[in-house]
């Protein structure tokens, strides 16, 4: 029998979920931001197009969507889409930065059902949260926890993006979200967006990313989007969840201007499948588009391939090698036998892929700061 | 609930199948969990297992080698709140089946049925959180 994953990588006839990104608008100017979001898109989606792309999701029977941005809340229709997707059979949870979420929004999100809230934190007091996410951000964050609290929401997740500064807040990180009664998310750093230019400075060490691996084995509840199965080489153990890309395959992403993308990471024309005005909509990107068909294929042949822990890495992150330098056959910038780091050494920062999508507002950091 | 195979079980009206060229997804609207199940005969059976008398019934309608590892995967489906128990056929209805399923639909994953055992122990019908690969969106 084949296995799961085998099948998985062959592709599914809909995502499992997707993420949907519904605007490039953002109060805050993260520097790790995935899609470089600040100023809206005078493209995006409108209301009546976004509620087509849900009509498509609850059709193809994708059973949820992760929303984010840019800040979601920050469109004006974004409780009714919520409402809408909820009420389709399509599940939703969103990412926020918190700073929307007042006692009557947390009122209004309580009332709701199939909803799940991630407040995105990134260090477990304020000096290591805003040295990423931006002055402010980090009692903004906690404002928003509180009011979900107060108005008896349940459990939602605090999700961390694991960066070289807050790894040793690890077990602070466990704490805080069970004063909240919040389920802890942790996800892996990528130099995408405006992480390309902060990644060197914030992504873990090897010795890291070790603490990683056994925070994780040793707290297995914990959520993680799957995305530390690069780190499954250093042990016998596998980390709980999926232990593959699942770029095209079982994942994609939807931009604010309806662009569908392999993944949340690689927001870049070559990761571009197709957009979801066009004749067929979604259904026909995910079914049919050469890029994500290709994905689908078995890796190309490489170092990666031909390593002994192959099975156990699955060569890594295709956008942590692609915004690199990296080709997608070779280590991942962060593989744990140390085989990226030749590779690193060797690309040419002048020639690394840039996206062409920028939504920063000018005067928005992208420039590596130094740590106060 | 123990699986008992000797009692009638169905799906639980809160799942939804999606057909996949393995056989199907089931995505489970309570407690927010993906099963695979990993065979088209198995979808088949999951579907209409609320119409046999009881889950043995419903096994007899296979080759016997196959029971085995249905079995396995019916009790790993029971025991994610898939597979829900169900009245007895022809007997009245009984308070055990009214269970309170809580007003408000958060996930609350069981933190100890937590497992993607496929990539490991191949199970026939592997349960995972409904919080898939790759979705950041930081």
């Amino acid at each position: 029998m084949t296995t799961l994953t085998e099948e998985l990588k062959r592709g599914l006839d809909a995502p499992i979920c997707l993420t949907w990104e519904l605007t490039y608008a953002c109060n805050l100017a993260c520097t790790h931001c995935l899609s470089s979001s600040g100023r809206r898109d005078p493209n995006e989606l409108s209301t009546a197009e976004a509620i087509s792309v849900i009509d498509q999701m609850r059709d193809m029977q994708v059973f949820y969507v992760n929303l984010g941005g840019g800040e979601p809340m920050l469109r004006p229709d974004f409780f009714e889409l919520i409402q809408y997707a909820t009420t389709n059979g399509v599940g939703v949870k969103f990412s926020t930065n918190g700073s929307r979420i007042n006692a009557e929004n947390a009122r209004r999100l309580a009332a709701m059902d199939y909803l799940d809230i991630q407040i995105s934190l990134d260090g477990t007091d304020a000096a290591t949260n805003d040295h990423v996410r931006g002055d402010g951000s980090f009692d903004d964050a906690i404002i928003a926890m509180q009011h979900l609290n107060d108005a008896d929401f349940g459990e939602f997740k605090i999700s961390v993006v694991l960066t070289r500064h807050n790894i040793p807040q690890l077990d602070q990180f466990q704490e805080l979200a069970d004063r909240f009664g919040a389920q802890l998310r942790l996800t892996r750093l990528r130099p995408s967006g405006r992480g390309a230019d902060s990644w060197h400075e914030l992504h873990p060490t090897q010795a890291q990313q070790r603490t990683i691996y056994e925070w994780l084995l040793a707290h297995p509840t914990t959520l993680t989007g799957d995305s530390f199965f690069h780190l499954n080489a250093l042990g016998e153990e596998n980390l709980p969840g999926l232990n593959l890309c699942g770029a095209g395959r079982v994942v994609c992403l939807i931009d604010p201007v309806g662009d569908v993308y392999a993944c949340p990471f690689v927001l870049h024309d070559e990761f571009k499948a197709g957009n979801v005005r066009n004749e067929g909509g979604f259904a026909k990107v995910w079914g049919d588009s050469e890029l994500f068909l290709d994905l689908r294929e078995p890796e190309a042949e490489g170092a990666c391939t031909a390593c002994g822990m192959y099975d156990a890495c699955q060569g890594g992150c295709m956008a942590a090698k692609f915004f690199t330098g990296i080709p997608l056959s070779e280590p991942d910038p962060e593989c744990v036998a140390g085989h990226g780091e030749e590779w690193l050494a060797a690309a040419s920062p002048s020639s690394l892929p840039r996206s062409s999508i920028d939504h920063s507002r000018p005067g928005a950091v992208r420039v590596s700061l130094s740590r106060k | 609930m123990e699986f008992d195979t000797s009692m009638r079980w169905t799906l639980h009206p809160r799942v939804s199948l999606r057909p996949e060229p393995f056989g199907a997804m089931a995505y489970h609207y309570d407690n927010r969990r993906l099963n695979f199940l990993r065979s088209p005969d198995l979808v088949e059976l999951v579907e209409n297992l609320g119409d046999f008398e009881n889950v043995d019934a419903g096994l007899a309608t296979l080759p016997a080698t196959r029971r085995p590892a249905f079995t396995k995967a019916l009790a790993a489906l029971a025991g994610s709140s898939f597979l829900t128990p169900a009245p007895t056929i022809r007997a009245e209805s009984t308070n055990s089946q009214n269970r309170c399923e809580g007003t408000k639909q958060h996930p609350n994953p069981d933190p100890h049925s937590e497992a993607l055992e496929a990539t490991r122990g191949g199970a026939p019908a592997p349960t995972m959180r409904a919080e898939s690969n790759n979705d950041n969106t930081d």
